[in-house]
């Protein structure tokens, strides 16, 4: 069974004369251990496919099967629920939050998890090894460099132990060596067995990925 | 818990900003408030300590150079025709080694009991024998009967029938009663509405060779006609060529109740504008504060913070602010305007004004930052709502 499905999915934004068709009759099944790459031009809807699988939004059109089951249906709290406990994101600009320690951010996820604080501990300090940046943790997110804040923002997204890790242009703000790296890291994290879907312009980077999705005016092909 | 807590230190400046806007509002509110108190305070306290109507009460501020027997003549004539009963009562000190040095006095004319009866713990109160004393004969033969507060007599062991002698005037006294504790009288003329507590006090019987005193009161039989009372008692003064001024005290109290009303009703309007200018501003504060941690917020929820989660880290931030803004202004405001008891401006008592901060001006005060907090919740509350994670990822922070 998929662990993500779309069937016939369309998003739209706005009303009226704003109305903007994001998405059009989008059917993707993504199997767990996948490594895809989505790639199009600007605008082409690349982020709002991913916010969708990532439940960060609803389809306006269609059916979102997660594990075989609707969330048509889920609350705003269900949604933060399953995202939480099986979807992480890892973003361009790192998205994390300067006011708090590197430490503080990676362990963020879990604050919504009941769960002791040296559990918590021990946890951040397992994939802080793991990525390199152990000796970072008292660091603000500013005093630390672009390649280490990605490092950072993956820690954060696999402290939850997820399913699916969704990357949303996760080397755009990186040079080209440190990209690669990370994209190597990328790859490691899904021969352990984490379904990850990766959007970027780079095609270097969509070859690390072994399936992938072109999209061309919220058009889709596989 | 520990979230807000952690979240507020990320936000120091704003958290101090907003909370001084709130201390200083609520402290503002306070002294306002406990003015405003201290007015309805007499209108309230008098006639609780008072054992009849107010409107049976007539203060009686009599020159003080009156011929002594003109004056008994107007007493005396106010007691046949109109039936009302004068007494006066005055504040004293005596310094006896019993008592441990200097002791506030209270010296009361027998017909004041009808006014206000003291209540007797042990022994009894004064008979009528214990006002016909004459002071230049009462020697250790012949000692007065006093009466004495609960906590004076506890802290010097003194019983019924012990003997007090005061130093400064070669006068023995008596011990026959000792007051209930808690017992109360007024510190000024009762219009004033400060009350006294009794607890270390001494009250002795007034003694019929005294010299004139300056303010009188005339109890009269319930329900006579105030304006008509009020005309008789100045026929009467003018008839002995008495000079005094006479008025119910009712009167006395709507009187004080109204200006005082008049006096604080300028500020009150203040204080309420600047409650709404300074929700508004709390609020648009908040607003702001809001559009700057769009970033934090779409970082929480996409990490999977519920709606529900980051409504209550924000409220709870804004009720943790509340709480440290009331408990400041109100350790202020209580500085501000002293204690509940102030030390009594004769002997070791102490009294109540009513200008203070009262369980009652607390709660309103509570009640006031809540409504001052609403808008600011609210447009939380719908902000957090509307949020949109989308809004927040894969763009520019
Ligand atoms: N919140 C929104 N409201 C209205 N229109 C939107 C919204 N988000 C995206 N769009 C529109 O939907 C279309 C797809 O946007 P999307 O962000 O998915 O593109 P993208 O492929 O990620 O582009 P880029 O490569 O620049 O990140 C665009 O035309 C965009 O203007
Ligand atoms: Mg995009």
């Amino acid at each position: 069974m998929a662990i993500i499905e779309l069937r016939n999915v369309g998003k739209t934004y706005g009303k009226g004369e704003c109305e903007t068709e994001a998405l059009k009759n989008v059917n993707i099944k993504i199997d767990e251990g996948d490594f895809w790459s989505i790639m199009g031009p600007s605008g082409s809807g690349k982020s709002t496919l991913l916010n969708i699988l990532g439940c960060m939004d609803k389809p306006s059109e269609g059916e979102y099967l997660f594990n075989g089951k609707s969330i048509e249906k889920y609350s705003v709290d269900e949604l933060s629920y399953v995202r939480n406990t099986h979807i992480s994101f890892v973003f361009q600009h790192f998205a994390l939050l300067n006011d708090y320690s590197v430490f503080d951010n990676i362990i963020l996820p879990l604050n919504c998890k009941k769960m002791t604080s040296s559990d918590k501990k021990n946890k951040a300090e397992y994939y802080m090894k793991q990525l390199g940046i152990e000796s970072l943790g008292k660091k603000k997110p500013s005093q630390i460099s672009g390649g280490q804040q990605q490092r950072v923002a993956i820690a954060r997204a696999l402290i939850t132990e997820p399913d699916v890790i969704l990357a949303d242009e996760p080397t755009g703000a990186l040079d080209q060596k440190t990209g690669e790296e990370l994209m190597k890291l990328l790859k490691e994290i899904n021969i352990q067995g984490k379904t990850i879907i990766v959007v970027t312009h780079d095609e270097k980077i969509a070859n690390v990925a072994s399936k992938r999705i072109y999209i061309e005016d919220g058009i889709c092909h596989i | 818990m520990i979230e807000v807590i952690k979240s507020l230190s990320k936000k120091k400046i704003f958290y101090i900003l907003i909370m001084l806007q709130f201390i200083f509002s609520l402290v503002y509110f306070f002294v306002i408030a406990a003015a405003i108190q201290s007015a309805f305070y007499i209108n309230i306290n008098v006639p609780r300590q008072l054992d009849i109507s107010t409107e049976q009460l007539i203060h009686i501020e009599v020159d003080v150079f009156e011929e002594k027997s003109n004056f008994n003549n107007f007493v005396a004539d106010i007691e046949s025709q109109l039936n009302g009963k004068v007494g006066t009562y005055e504040s004293n000190v005596i310094n006896s080694v019993e008592l441990g040095g200097d002791v506030g006095t209270v010296e009361i004319d027998s017909n004041i009991v009808l006014m206000k009866e003291l209540e007797i713990e042990q022994g009894t109160y004064f008979d009528d024998c214990d006002f016909k004393y004459n002071i230049m004969i009462s020697d250790e033969d012949n000692p007065v009967s006093i009466l004495i507060g609960s906590e004076l007599a506890k802290e010097y062991g003194v019983e019924i029938g012990d003997e007090v002698y005061d130093l400064d005037n070669s006068q023995s006294f008596i011990v026959k009663g000792i007051l209930k504790p808690g017992s109360k009288w007024f510190a000024d003329t009762v219009d004033e509405g400060s009350i006294a507590d009794l607890g270390y006090e001494v009250i002795v019987p007034r003694s019929e060779s005294d010299y004139i005193h300056v303010h009188y009161y005339c109890i009269m039989p319930e329900q006579v006609d105030i304006d008509d009372t009020i005309k008789q008692i100045k026929q009467l003064a003018e008839k002995n060529s008495v000079t005094m001024e006479a008025e119910f005290v009712s009167d006395e109290l709507a009187v004080k109740f109204s200006d005082s009303l008049e006096e604080n009703k300028n500020w009150m309007i203040f204080v309420v504008v600047m409650m709404i200018m300074i929700s508004v501003g709390t609020a648009s504060l908040f607003m702001a504060q809001m559009n700057s941690r769009k970033h934090e917020i779409g970082i929480k929820v996409a990490v999977g913070y519920s709606c529900k989660k980051i409504i209550k880290m924000l409220f709870g931030e804004v009720l943790v602010v509340a709480t440290v803004a009331f408990s400041i202004a109100a350790i202020l405001g209580k500085a501000m305007l002293g204690q509940v008891e102030q030390p009594s401006i004769w002997g070791q008592g102490t009294y109540v004004d009513g200008y203070y901060i009262s369980a009652d001006i607390l709660i309103m005060g509570a009640v006031i930052l809540m409504i001052m907090c609403v808008p600011a919740v609210v447009l939380l509350g719908v902000k957090t709502k509307r949020l949109q994670p989308r809004e927040l990822i894969g763009g520019n922070e």
